[in-house]
């Protein structure tokens, strides 16, 4: 069972902002979190158009007719190859899983329900795919997961496609996952959606899930 | 003290985890703690502490090896004083002794090499995992001959496959012969990839699509016991009904007549007389399926899918070309969803579109069968009548059936066939349509 008394999670709006500031942010505040020096936080922003290759991503889902002017970054997190750009909303929970389960895939299928329960208050149903990772509508991915743990302290964590621009993903094969698409808020809903409302519903699905308070929006 | 280090469970139903990297070699210390091995599962990449302060003797587990959870990948030696003669429990006198002396005339120039360049580096100390010693035991191998074997673990560690095969080439080696001019076969290592890399080429990881399908067909032969049965079907007048009606049923209905729906009618009727073609093998229950769910084998770029048309047994003739139509289209358009790519209780595949006569497919797990559809040419053949025997031409086509002879012998299989072809042959063409 998971207890409720002291735990809380501070939320961290960053706004837009590169990769690497926030790549290097999160580096910094998981060791912080693994002394004890911080408490649980919830980063959300949006990057820079930027493709994320996992460690064992397989170069080849980095297609040529991909938009050169986008970098690439190798990075540490679990999982193949995405993208990441405005108006898609990206979380990185810094969560020291100790304090509630010692269960990485506990920890994979919460991130899945909070952006399933989020995507629910726009009247769309999402589900998950068994076996792939994600959230997905029908065969059409909307959200990505992928994750680093390091004492039980997470960093990485999942992205949203809110008002993403869908076409930087013909670059490259999202995931490594041949057979699917993938889609968008806006794409599904017609128009583009107020992204601070998204902002709002994945801070309170989020710490509802993870039975705590919110602490503060910073 | 000797500690094992196994794969950490990191989830309630995590059963396996990939060693990502380790940041410590053979030899190596590490403290209590110390974050010395990378893992991933499923979309989690973790960092993993020690458990004990030691020095790192064994690795048993490399870079992208896929392993159990709780299966020993490292083991540490916590007592620095043992390390160095860790190899102690390889005496000579607790091995047991060699039987012939001329088994060490043996070795071969190139494991001689190996040999002194091991006299070389003898201050490191040569493992062998448990595995390898008791396999050693048991074939009375001298501990000489072990030392000459080139291994292809890390490090050059003999590894389990290393010893088998050197057992197996000893065991059919002819008898050895006692004149030093002969130079018996040098032991080859088992390591795969340096059969190729001298050719000129180009060498390419697969796409993910081919490792699945890979995989899906290596295990599928390790798993079931492949026997097949053929035989040939009269489709003349299937062959004359398409002809007459491909036309006005293109219009009707938007796309194009095909033989597919037809084998999958007879298919479906066949399997509502022989239930346990359409069954699953697990271990050794047979779960018997109610829906008869024919899975399509479908060409796509880059690879095979085998998408589910469920419940056929509900569907009439034109209802089977609906879905086989549909089914087919979406596949190619990469529609299909992943629901539909599991849950066939049997499976058909068509290479005969291909122009080929005959194939033998394998089984699409968890099915016990599959069906193979080879293509329509015309030939001469006898027809009986009551007039006497002629030599007529007719559209005739090869059926293979693959079937798994742990549960199905082959009279089975041979039945379910026969009944394919009559069910063919015989159908009723008015009004299907």
């Amino acid at each position: 069972m998971i207890e409720t008394k002291t735990k809380k999670i501070i939320t961290l709006d960053l706004g837009l902002k590169s990769y690497k500031e926030v790549w290097d942010l999160q580096k910094e505040m998981q060791q912080q979190r693994i002394k004890g020096k911080i408490e649980d936080t919830l980063i959300l922003v949006e990057h820079e158009p930027v493709y994320t290759l996992g460690k064992n991503a397989d170069e080849n889902h980095l297609l040529q007719s991909r938009d050169e002017s986008v970098n690439i970054f190798n990075i540490e997190r679990g999982g193949d190859i995405t993208f990441h750009g405005p108006g898609q909303l990206v979380g990185y929970p810094i969560l020291d899983l100790s304090n509630y389960k010692k269960s990485v895939s506990w920890y994979m299928r919460i991130l899945e329900q909070v952006t399933i329960d989020v995507i629910a208050e726009f009247g769309i149903n999402s589900s998950r795919i068994e076996g792939l990772t994600g959230v997905w509508v029908g065969d059409e991915k909307i959200a990505a997961q992928g994750v680093r743990i390091s004492r039980w302290v997470t960093m990485h964590g999942f992205a949203l496609n809110v008002n993403t621009d869908l076409s930087f993903y013909d670059g490259i094969i999202p995931c490594g996952i041949f057979e699917y698409g993938v889609t968008s808020l806006e794409q599904l809903l017609g128009e583009k959606q107020d992204l601070k409302k998204v902002k709002r519903i994945v801070i309170e699905k989020f710490n509802f899930h993870l039975k705590v308070e919110n602490e503060k929006i910073v | 003290m000797l500690v094992d280090v196994v794969m950490p469970k990191m989830g309630e139903s995590i059963t396996e985890g990939t060693v990502l990297e380790w940041r410590k070699k053979i030899g190596e210390t590490v403290e209590k703690d110390e974050l010395f091995l990378e893992i991933g599962t499923d979309k989690v990449d973790s960092e993993i502490p020690c458990s004990e302060s030691g020095t790192i003797v064994e690795i048993l587990a490399i870079a992208n090896d896929v392993v159990d959870v709780g299966t020993v990948i490292a083991r540490i030696e916590t007592d620095e004083s043992l390390v160095n003669m860790s190899s102690s429990s390889l005496k000579p006198e607790k091995m047991p002794k060699p039987k012939q002396e001329i088994i060490q005339s043996k070795p071969s120039p190139p494991s001689i090499q190996k040999k002194e360049k091991m006299m070389v580096d003898k201050s490191e100390k040569k493992f062998y995992t448990p595995v390898v010693l008791k396999i050693v035991s048991q074939e009375n191998i001298p501990l000489s001959e072990l030392e000459n074997i080139l291994g292809t673990g890390r490090g050059g560690r003999v590894t389990k496959k290393d010893i088998l095969g050197y057992i197996e080439n000893r065991e059919t080696a002819p008898a050895p012969v006692e004149e030093h001019h002969v130079i018996p076969e040098p032991i080859k290592p088992s390591a795969p990839q340096a059969i190729t890399s001298n050719l000129p080429g180009r060498t390419e990881e697969m796409h993910h699509m081919r490792k699945m399908i890979a995989d899906h067909m290596r295990k599928s032969i390790e798993t079931s016991a492949h026997v097949y049965v053929m035989t040939d079907v009269d489709m003349t007048p299937i062959v004359e009904f398409v002809k007459m009606n491909e036309d006005s049923f293109l219009v009707k209905e938007g796309f194009k007549l095909t033989f597919t729906p037809f084998m999958v009618d007879a298919v479906v009727k066949a399997l509502q007389d022989f239930p346990e073609m359409n069954s699953s093998l697990s271990g050794t229950s047979v779960t018997y399926h109610k829906n008869i769910n024919v899975g399509l084998a479908v060409a796509i770029e880059n690879g095979l899918m085998v998408p589910a048309m469920f419940n056929c047994e509900e569907k009439n003739f034109l209802g089977l070309c609906r879905t086989v139509s549909d089914v087919a289209t979406r596949t190619r358009n990469k529609q299909i969803s992943a629901d539909e790519l599991t849950g066939s209780t049997f499976a058909i595949t068509n290479f005969g579109v291909f122009g080929v006569t005959i194939g033998t497919p394998i089984i699409n797990q968890p099915n016990v069968g599959i069906l193979g559809i080879g293509a329509i040419k015309k030939q001469a053949v006898v027809v009986e009548s009551n007039q006497g025997d002629a030599i007529a031409i007719r559209s005739m086509m090869m059926l293979s059936l693959g079937f798994d002879h742990r549960l199905i012998d082959g009279a089975g299989g041979a039945k379910f066939l026969e009944r394919v072809r009559h069910y063919l042959e015989t159908m009723n063409l008015n009004s299907i349509i």
